[in-house]
């Protein structure tokens, strides 16, 4: 028989409960990811019992108040706290966002926040980038111009300006391309939604001078093909984008194009 | 080589509002790459680090994550916030001032009683956050005191109580120096001239709107 548990040191045991000390009326449960990798313990579930009355809206002034107010070994990664830096990406509720802009008022019940979906976890709700940003570096997502003149703009038309609406504003959070079935597969190769619209937003960009040779770099069975339009990730991202479309759009042109 | 706040090369004088340190970045920056470019030779090692300054470093590090105190770090770096956002915010008076400079000398005697929970070594963010407390509230201090001593208005620093600009006495820097919650102010001249004759200094106005 396949064995098809999980090993004995990555089942997520039962963690502490920390009591409400405030004496609210208004309290919810909030069940956080916990793992301590210099422990040499399993992962575990703590539970905080958070006083909503004297917490603002989004999910990280939970985070913060547990951090605060609660326990501050807590780790999790977060920055600027209006959805601009993509730090504060993880699972709240079942689905990936950012902590900073997902309302807890929308989760139902418990609260339950875990780090991005199929990552290497470094700490509690951080997750190890390490791979997804050397994916974008394979990309080589800066302008690419063989022209000699380093002394003058490289004009732009309005038209060919907008084509980069809806790739440029990605701010590479992680969580559409850790919503992606496909990529929690074959995540080592398949290149995944978030790196495969920066593909696109350089493909597309009308100064670029090696499109042809971006194209061809994707045009992969693994890096590109393992796209299945299962959307998790449009339906993930936090910023409204689409990268299942600009994947999509890139499929059309090697499908259409000489190359 | 110091560039940028660091520097303080009297390009904006007290006005550092808005994106005003973009200059340093760009001419002072540039500057100082040309010259670190003739000066440092490709490969050379870095300069062999003092032991005692590689110790201090370390015993610092050690002494706040071994910290064992019933204070956390929130619970201070909240005190020094509002301490800060009270008595020392854009608009300020000798009354504010004064209250702030011994009301955040009480949060710095905090750093004695400081706990940090988390002791691991890896994305030890209780531990970050208190090394930042470290270096703000020392940050604060000096700010406060600073402020407290520099009897007029300039740029940001408007004081109620001294409204007028006054080059007289305060056309020039505040060098503050910390040992502990103990600081010792004094003051260097504004640069008055500029590098080359290609553009003539610029004597301070009055910002009016």
């Amino acid at each position: 028989m396949v064995q098809i548990n999980l090993p004995e040191n990555s089942q997520v045991k039962k963690g502490k409960y920390f009591e409400d000390k405030t004496g609210s009326k208004n309290l919810r449960k909030v069940n956080v990811y916990r793992w301590d990798p210099s422990t040499g313990e399993n992962p575990r579930i703590d539970t905080y019992e958070v006083d909503m009355d004297n917490c603002p809206s989004k999910v990280l002034d939970i985070l913060n108040k547990i951090k605060n107010e609660i326990d501050p070994t807590i780790a999790y990664r977060r920055s600027c706290a209006h959805g601009v830096c993509g730090s504060c990406a993880m699972n709240m509720g079942g689905k990936n966002g950012l902590a900073c802009t997902t309302p807890h008022a929308e989760i139902d019940g418990d609260i339950d926040i875990y780090p991005l979906p199929h990552l290497k976890v470094k700490k509690d709700l951080i997750g190890d980038l390490d791979g997804l940003y050397k994916q974008y570096q394979s990309i080589e997502p800066w302008l690419k111009s063989k022209s000699e003149s380093k002394t003058q703009e490289i004009i732009q038309s309005k038209e060919d300006r907008a084509k980069l609406d809806g790739a440029y504003e990605c701010i590479m959070c992680a969580c559409c391309s850790t919503s992606c079935p496909s990529y929690w597969w074959n995540g080592d190769k398949y290149l995944g939604p978030a790196v495969l619209l920066q593909a696109y937003r350089w493909i597309v960009d009308s100064r670029d001078e090696e499109r042809q040779a971006r194209l061809k770099k994707v045009a992969d069975e693994l890096k590109l093909y393992r796209c299945h339009t299962i959307l998790n990730c449009t339906s993930a991202c936090p910023k409204g984008l689409n990268p299942a479309k600009a994947i999509a759009e890139i499929k059309k042109m090697l499908a259409t194009a000489n190359i | 080589m110091a560039i940028g706040e660091a520097a303080c090369v009297s390009v904006h004088g007290a006005n550092r509002l808005g994106s005003n340190s973009l200059i340093d970045l760009v001419v002072f920056g540039r500057a100082a790459a040309k010259r670190a470019a003739e000066l440092v030779k490709p490969g050379t090692p870095h300069e062999e680090i003092s032991e005692i300054e590689t110790q201090k470093c370390i015993d610092r590090f050690d002494k706040i994550r071994n910290a064992e105190g019933d204070t956390g770090t929130a619970e201070l770096r909240l005190a020094m916030q509002k301490t800060m956002q009270s008595k020392c915010a854009v608009f300020r008076t000798e009354k504010t001032l004064k209250e702030g400079v011994d009301e955040i000398r009480k949060t710095y005697d905090g750093l004695n009683s400081l706990s940090v929970k988390d002791k691991s070594l890896i994305f030890n963010t209780d531990l970050v956050e208190t090394l930042e407390f470290d270096n703000l509230i020392r940050q604060a201090v000096v700010t406060v005191d600073s402020a407290y001593n520099r009897k007029e208005s300039r740029g940001a620093h408007a004081r109620e109580d001294y409204p007028k600009r006054d080059d007289q006495k305060f056309m020039q820097h505040t060098l503050a120096w910390c040992d502990g919650k103990e600081t010792k102010i004094s003051y260097r001249e504004v640069h008055k001239s500029t590098l080359t004759n290609d553009v003539q200094y610029f004597p301070p106005q009055e910002r009016v709107y």
